[in-house]
């Protein structure tokens, strides 16, 4: 349900993303409308070709709308010249991604502390916030680590505590769990919500599987570029809870609310 | 982004493909060491030509004949004789022209020596006066010059040049011995009277290999002709009385010339060693730009060798773009990265080609290449051009590749596989 609040993060309305190919106009997006409030966990599903990831790029501030409004925190970004989409991009957005997009070769505590380059922090804190950062997300003793020394599901907490580490106002994920098997996509789905809950960070996760989106607060289905469904979640799903100490891996211990066994097959 | 952190991040680009960098840098290397080496070898040899000029006397003004003219027919110049040995005395009696210190001439023609053991040898033999060890400055290593009465009786002396000299008498000496010189089918025995201090060779020639004769004697015994006008010369040495004085010395031997050769237009010219000395160090100039020129053209092919690198590399960065772009990066920032990795490696490709440069000519200076002694000579203005060009070409040939990673599309970056 969408409702009218004051405390709206997002608010799109007649999003359209047109494509001229040929003579032909055809439209990635045709007229969506869309609040999210802060503090939601959104799950965006749709299949490919649905307009689904266009939504995300454009709400993401890295694509821009052919017609309709967009207004991220009460400011309208449509209009904003390529430098402030950037601003915008480093201080109120975190990305995660299906194949991490992670920097090559690069360690990960210098990893995170990459957007913190782009937002002029000092340097002297710089290295501090990313190792908090990480440290949250479980890879305490990851810190000094390049992505091909680090599995899957570590590279993709990499990824999470970079979108995190600037404290954004929406974190969004396209298909963070795509690559993943069916124990790390319950490790970092937990590792969303309890983002999610106790950062406050609003989430927009992209997927097309069912039990992932069942973890969200309110799944928003796409079809042909329109929004053809949008529901709270009433039985929300707890992924499989994590303990997550400092200093050490990820240990999943069963949870009680875990509605049976996942059954995440790859993309 | 800082400068620290460009320069870091930067750095860390470049170490991933250090293969890769090298060979980059490689051209540059080239071109910056050949510019500095080629533009020593060229300053070595300025200094030298400018070394030999000072060392046939300085204060020296040489009178060559100039162009002529008869009616409406004008010759080039040099191309008739106008300077006799008579002018030359003119020059030197006391009243006739100012500022004059010491006068001498040479007559330059070829000459066959007849060696003793057989066999014949061709040189050039110079008619000239007593004055010559005098006015330029060449000692003698053995014996004695031949004196003014010697020139004033055509007396059958001859002094040798020092290889004349080796070639004729090895190691002997030569004082004493007769030699006999022929030009055509006229020979004639002249008693040799002293050898010359070697001078080697110089740009103006090597002058080892001539033999010295009176100009009197060569006139009445060898060349056997007397022009009505006199004793031709093929130049006349006026040694000036002061360096200061060359100008105001020139001027009063050239009014005494027009009036001896009644003529109003010059059909002489006189030259100082200034002169020679900015003739032969322009050429040695041009010279030396167009090898810096070639060097220059080994940069430009340097700095397209860097360009193309940085290229390969921004396609190759795509993704990385995509995802700088995507936590914050702004355009400025990207351009800024791939700027200062194509500054980096230019810089240090520029300081490493600075060593090189430097190395080859402190490893070619003082060294025989060719029979010829290379004289390299380093300038600081030489090495810093080097190190600034490079520096140009980093952010020349850097920037459109740095333009183009700088233009790429956020989300098209992010899925470029």
């Amino acid at each position: 349900m969408t409702s009218a609040t004051g405390n709206a993060v997002i608010r799109v309305r007649d999003l359209e993303k047109a494509y001229d190919i040929g003579d032909e106009t055809v439209y990635a997006l045709h007229g969506v409308s869309l609040e999210v409030r802060r503090g939601e966990f959104v799950a965006i599903m749709g299949a490919s070709g649905s307009g689904k990831s266009t939504l995300m790029n454009i709400i993401g501030c890295l694509d821009r709308p052919t017609g309709g409004s967009y207004e991220l925190d009460g400011v309208d970004v449509s209009s904003m010249s390529d430098d402030e989409l950037s601003e915008v991009r480093n201080h109120k957005l975190g990305f995660v991604f299906q194949n991490y997009n992670l920097l090559p070769r690069m360690r990960a505590v210098d990893q995170v502390m990459v957007p913190l380059f782009y937002s002029g922090d000092p340097a002297a804190t710089r290295q501090e916030r990313a190792i908090e950062s990480l440290r949250r997300v479980g890879l305490g003793d990851r810190l000094w680590h390049r992505p091909t020394e680090m599995s899957g599901g570590q590279q993709q907490r990499v990824a999470i505590a970079r979108a995190l580490v600037t404290n954004p106002s929406v974190l969004l994920a396209d298909e963070p769990t795509g690559n993943l098997d069916s124990r790390v996509t319950e490790e970092i789905l937990a590792l969303l919500q309890e983002s999610n809950e106790q950062l406050g960070v609003t989430i927009l996760m992209i997927t097309h599987e069912a039990d992932v989106a069942e973890c969200a607060t309110r799944i928003v289905q796409i079809d042909d570029g329109k929004v053809i469904a949008d529901r709270q979640v009433t039985d929300r799903r707890r992924a499989h809870h994590q303990v997550i100490t400092a200093d050490h891996d990820v240990v999943p211990v069963p949870a009680d609310a875990a509605s049976g066994q996942p059954t995440v097959s790859p993309a | 982004m800082s400068p620290i952190d460009s320069l870091r991040v930067a750095y860390d680009a470049l170490t991933a493909h250090l293969l890769r960098t090298i060979l980059a840098m490689l051209g540059l290397i080239i071109g910056v060491g050949a510019v500095i080496a080629l533009l020593a070898v060229g300053r070595g040899s300025q200094d030298d030509v400018a070394r030999n000029i000072a060392s046939l006397g300085t204060n020296l003004l040489t009178i060559t004949p100039g162009a002529s003219s008869q009616g409406v027919v004008r010759a080039a110049a040099g191309s008739r004789p106008t300077l006799t040995y008579e002018d030359a005395q003119a020059i030197a009696t006391p009243g006739q022209a100012d500022f004059v210190a010491d006068v001498s001439v040479e007559q330059v023609i070829g000459v066959q020596i007849v060696v003793p053991g057989g066999g014949n040898l061709s040189t050039r033999a110079i008619g000239t006066t007593d004055r010559y060890p005098v006015v330029r400055s060449t000692p003698l290593t053995e014996g004695d010059f031949f004196t003014d009465e010697q020139v004033r009786s055509s007396a059958l002396v001859v002094v040798l040049g020092s290889s004349i000299a080796q070639q004729l008498f090895g190691n002997d000496s030569a004082v004493g011995q007769p030699v006999r010189i022929s030009l055509g089918r006229t020979g004639v025995t002249f008693n040799v009277i002293g050898v010359m201090a070697s001078r080697g060779g110089t740009a103006l020639g090597n002058v080892d290999d001539r033999v010295l004769v009176p100009i009197t004697t060569m006139s009445k015994a060898l060349v056997r002709f007397r022009a009505p006008g006199g004793t031709f010369v093929s130049s006349i040495q006026v040694q000036a009385s002061s360096p200061e004085e060359m100008a105001l010395a020139a001027a009063s031997i050239g009014e005494l010339l027009r009036q001896r050769h009644k003529v109003t237009e010059d059909d002489f010219l006189v030259q100082s060693q200034q002169d020679a000395l900015d003739a032969a160090s322009s050429v040695a100039r041009t010279q030396s730009f167009l090898l810096g020129s070639i060097a220059g053209i080994s940069l430009v092919v340097g700095g397209i060798g860097i360009m193309n690198t940085m290229l390969v590399s921004v396609t190759e960065r795509t993704r990385e773009i995509g995802i700088r772009r995507a936590v914050g990066a702004r355009r400025r920032d990207i351009l800024m990265q791939f700027l200062v990795e194509a500054v980096l490696v230019c810089c240090v490709g520029g300081l490493l080609g600075a060593a090189t440069g430097i190395g080859i000519s402190l490893l070619i200076d003082g060294r025989e290449v060719l029979g010829q002694v290379m004289h390299a000579r380093l300038t600081a203005d030489a090495v810093v051009l080097a190190l600034v060009v490079s520096v140009g070409i980093g952010v020349f040939f850097g920037f459109y590749p740095a333009s183009r990673a700088a233009r790429l599309r956020p989300i098209e970056a992010l899925r470029y596989e």
